[in-house]
């Protein structure tokens, strides 16, 4: 009735895919109580931006995925930054529902792809059984959206904005029609459950205790807090760190295989590289904050600030706000650029040198 | 087909995008009820451009009337939410109701709230404005500066009176970039009841403790003679309380 299988290994599974989710909850809690709003950014910052690009290396990195989507990873980048500049032209609200509606259903959908993955390994479940566990999901997640305190006071403003102006008696009539589907489909879900189990397939427990830490996470903060940090954090922990570790364990997995070939993913995969996988991911975060030209300090934490330029009124210097601070930057980065030039030149070009005389 | 299968997510998304893009387009200019928030709606320092006596001006009420629905909705569905606390306050505010409206903002900030920007900086902002104890206002303008360090929204000082000279602003001005915490200062004008006001909106530096005592005691230079300026700095105990101190 039972068989368990694994995504990466039993005790890689309790720390990564099982136990993250309370970690994630707790580490959360301790934001909430100990730092201000601005840590958000921070994780956004060491988790999520780093996430993309395990993103980056897995669709980009990959020849195998390169020739295989070539064209849409060609085509995609341009319809959605077209798609981008149009909203934000002639219908910003709508482009701020999207990615905010995207990014629900593209948690929604990581967390279903893990769980196949569980029954994937396990080789549990009927063939319908993906069908299910994604109805299952999107029946789980679109409760806690219409119920969660937190979702709903997002949803109504939204409506309102959009000239729906939906009463308090629909949103309680949506309520109740919301329990009735949850209910309804809980039923149709256990007789799924029993229809595999009297087909003769296992049920992968795991799969189920995996599904019950990732939505522990998401109901219990989305319903125990009067603020959208503790969400932001835990989410972003969740999903970030287990995106990240998949990804990495996807790349590992493939450099075992002889056929693969290799490229920028395998030159950070593999015994002693993953600390460059990592630093790849913080160098990528740097370097978009620089891009979007947001402070450097939102990796801090709010803890850690780099000092700002003080006014120095001894010299008459005023303190430099964050845009002439980052101009100082811009200046410094010229300057180092150009040093760098006169140091490498002050030893690559000696003619004494026999190897330099070699390439003359 | 066959490219309709391979890009269908992006399809279905711009399918969407087109639909709902096309009506907030057309409602948009139609009657104008599809808005971001904007000026007093959404930033406590446009509001206290003109104080609190200039509460519920044409274009804020006009907004909250075309929210009070929304409101109402939200309140009778989330009465706990601090966010509900704060939509309250400031529908209060839009109708003239100053007490209703801190009463509900002070309930909002009684949860420990620390996402809502424009909560916590128009709190600051009553703060300074009401004459509240120093300890009072430096904790409310810390507890937005801290959470939000990197807003850029301003915090205004109502002037007693303005510059009489450019002397007087330029003074000002170094006094106010001498203080650690400010990142900037303008200076500003306006009329009310057909009187002539001033006020300065400063802006933060980040990661820095702010006193507002100290910009109190750059602004309250002006009151010194030009002559004596060189000699004397102002210090201040209490935001009303400054005397005048040899450098």
């Amino acid at each position: 009735m039972f068989k368990t299988g694994y995504i990466l290994s039993r005790r890689a599974d309790l720390v990564w895919f099982l136990g993250l989710p309370f970690v994630a909850v707790l580490i959360a809690l301790g934001f909430q109580r100990w730092l201000p709003y601005v840590a958000v950014a921070s994780i956004n910052l060491w988790i999520t931006i780093p996430h993309h690009y395990a993103g980056w290396v897995r669709s980009y990195g990959m020849p195998q995925v390169w020739e295989r989507f070539r064209e849409r990873l060609i085509v995609g980048p341009f319809l959605i930054l077209i798609l981008t500049g149009a909203g934000l032209i002639w219908a910003p609200i709508t482009l701020l529902l999207l990615v905010t509606a995207w990014d629900h259903q593209h948690s929604v959908m990581q967390q279903h792809g893990l769980s196949r993955v569980y029954d994937f390994k396990a080789g549990a479940g009927l063939p319908s059984t993906g069908r299910f566990d994604i109805t299952l999901h999107f029946v789980l997640y679109g409760f806690m959206f219409v119920h969660a305190p937190m979702f709903r006071f997002l949803w109504i403003r939204e409506m309102h904005r959009m000239d729906i102006p939906i009463s308090a008696g629909f949103v309680e009539g949506l309520l109740a029609a919301s329990w009735v589907v949850l209910i309804v489909y809980l039923i149709i879900y256990a007789w799924h459950v029993r229809q595999t189990i009297l087909n003769g397939q296992p049920i992968n427990p795991i799969k189920y205790a995996f599904i019950g830490a990732s939505y522990f996470l998401w109901y219990f903060v989305a319903w125990n807090t009067n603020s959208i940090l503790l969400y932001a954090v835990a989410h972003r922990i969740m999903h970030g760190v287990q995106y990240i570790v998949m990804v990495y364990s996807f790349m590992r997995r493939t450099a075992d295989v002889p056929a693969s070939k290799p490229g920028f993913w395998s030159r950070v995969v593999g015994q002693g590289k993953l600390r460059w996988f990592l630093v790849g991911g913080a160098a990528y975060a740097l370097l978009f904050q620089l891009l979007i030209n947001y402070p450097l300090d939102e990796f801090g934490f709010g803890v850690v600030n780099f000092a700002p330029y003080p006014a120095i009124p001894q010299f008459n210097l005023p303190a430099l706000d964050y845009e002439a601070s980052y101009g100082l930057f811009s200046q410094m980065m010229v300057y180092a650029y150009g040093m760098m030039h006169y140091y490498l030149d002050s030893f690559i070009w000696k003619v004494r040198d026999k190897q330099v005389q070699a390439g003359l | 087909m066959a490219v309709l299968q391979k890009y269908r997510m992006l399809v279905i998304v711009y399918v969407i995008v087109l639909g709902v893009g096309a009506r907030e387009y057309l409602v948009s200019r139609s009657n104008g009820t599809v808005e971001w928030l904007g000026g007093c709606q959404a930033s406590a320092a446009a509001c206290s451009k003109t104080g609190t006596q200039a509460l519920g001006s044409s274009d804020d009420s006009l907004f909250w009337m075309r929210h009070a629905k929304m409101t109402e909705v939200v309140a009778q569905l989330n009465p706990e939410d601090p966010d509900t606390d704060f939509l309250l306050g400031m529908q209060a505010l839009s109708e003239g109701d100053i007490e209703e409206s801190i009463r509900r903002l002070e309930e909002a900030l009684e949860g420990g709230v620390k996402h809502n920007n424009y909560l916590l900086q128009y709190y600051a902002q009553y703060e300074l404005e009401r004459g509240a104890d120093w300890r009072r206002v430096n904790l409310a303008v810390n507890r937005w500066r801290i959470n939000h360090p990197f807003s850029s929204d301003p915090l205004t000082i109502p002037l007693g009176a303005g510059p009489d000279t450019p002397q007087d602003e330029n003074d000002m001005y170094e006094a106010l970039e001498a203080i650690p915490w400010v990142a900037g200062s303008q200076l500003e004008s306006f009329v009310l009841e057909d009187q002539p006001r001033w006020q300065i909106a400063l802006t933060f530096q980040p990661g820095e403790t702010v006193d507002v005592r100290e910009a109190i005691e750059a602004v309250t230079l002006l009151s010194l003679p030009p002559n004596d300026r060189p000699r004397f700095i102002v210090q201040c105990s209490t935001l009303v309380d400054c005397t005048m101190v040899p450098r």
